[in-house]
């Protein structure tokens, strides 16, 4: 196993190498998340009430640095798999590989800030008198 | 200076050419600039994996990204309540049918993720195949959970439940 990390943490081909690992640490978070939601929903017929008091953890503030972290999970690996997509299709777009690495951040940035504030609101709304 | 005594250089005949390579194993191949996937040759089951991983991501590149849009962005988590899933969210038919498609399409891109996670690190000739075979039992288990609970869930419009 320590190995195994070690393989895949070990410095090899710049953007690309980096690109490659995110992409396969925010994949499985993704699954392991997208296996607890199966089970959260079931809860909504199966025991509504611990479907509540688990939704009351989501909307803690401990539970909405998660969703922000899920949400930035899915929003790279959605961006970076575009980029594999424009790759695969289109070979000629690979010496701009390290391009469109940098492109997808700078979206991921544009579209991600927003969003973790937009989670994250329940944190700085009191700061403006609000 | 050259010798013009030396013998002259020997030259090799022409070589036949080489007989055709038996046919390699399907190979899965890693580019070494991109670290992206290449497409594979040699297995149509492959080829028909490695397009499948594609189109279901851009599937989900809308989908999901909608889906959690729609969920985090527009409604807050606190809003989303037992109540507010059975009486509004999917007491309709169309967000109960997007909803499960975009399950499938997850769990699906998700399976054939973790299969090339396997493939990648676990070598062992018979490690390997039990490896798979509880991940495809786990797949398996959950598309059918998945659309259990899609399917289960009582509609106030319409399971008279």
């Amino acid at each position: 196993m320590l190995r195994y990390l070690g393989y895949m943490f070990s410095y090899r081909g710049r953007e690309g190498s980096w690109a490659w690992l995110f992409h396969r640490i925010s994949g499985i978070g993704i699954w392991l998340f997208v296996v607890l939601h199966v089970v959260d929903i079931y809860l909504v017929g199966g025991d509504p009430k611990a479907y509540d008091t688990l939704l009351q953890f989501y909307s803690s503030i401990p539970g909405r640095f998660l969703e922000a972290i899920l949400g930035a999970a899915l929003l790279y690996h959605a961006l970076n798999g575009l980029r594999i997509i424009i790759i695969d299709l289109w070979p000629a777009m690979t010496v701009h590989h390290r391009k469109l690495w940098w492109s997808s951040w700078i979206i991921f940035v544009v579209v991600g800030v927003p969003g973790a504030l937009i989670i994250l609101r329940p944190l700085w709304r009191g700061w403006f008198g609000g | 200076m050259s010798d013009p005594l030396a013998p002259a250089p020997v030259v090799a005949p022409p070589q036949p050419p080489a007989p055709p390579a038996p046919a390699a194993p399907p190979r899965i191949e890693i580019s070494r600039t991109t670290r992206a996937r290449v497409k594979p040759v040699g297995s149509r089951k492959e080829l028909i994996m490695w397009y499948l991983m594609r189109l279901s991501g851009l599937g989900l590149f809308v989908l999901a990204l909608a889906h959690f849009s729609i969920l985090h962005f527009i409604y807050d988590p606190a809003q989303q309540t037992s109540e507010f899933i059975a009486t509004q969210r999917w007491n309709q038919f169309f967000w109960r049918a997007i909803d499960w498609s975009l399950l499938m399409l997850v769990l699906l891109h998700a399976f054939l993720g973790i299969r090339t996670v396997i493939q990648d690190y676990v070598r062992g000739p018979r490690s390997r195949p039990i490896v798979l075979w509880t991940l495809y039992l786990i797949a398996g288990l959950l598309f059918v959970l998945g659309t259990v609970v899609v399917l289960t869930l009582p509609s106030p419009s319409g399971n008279p439940a």
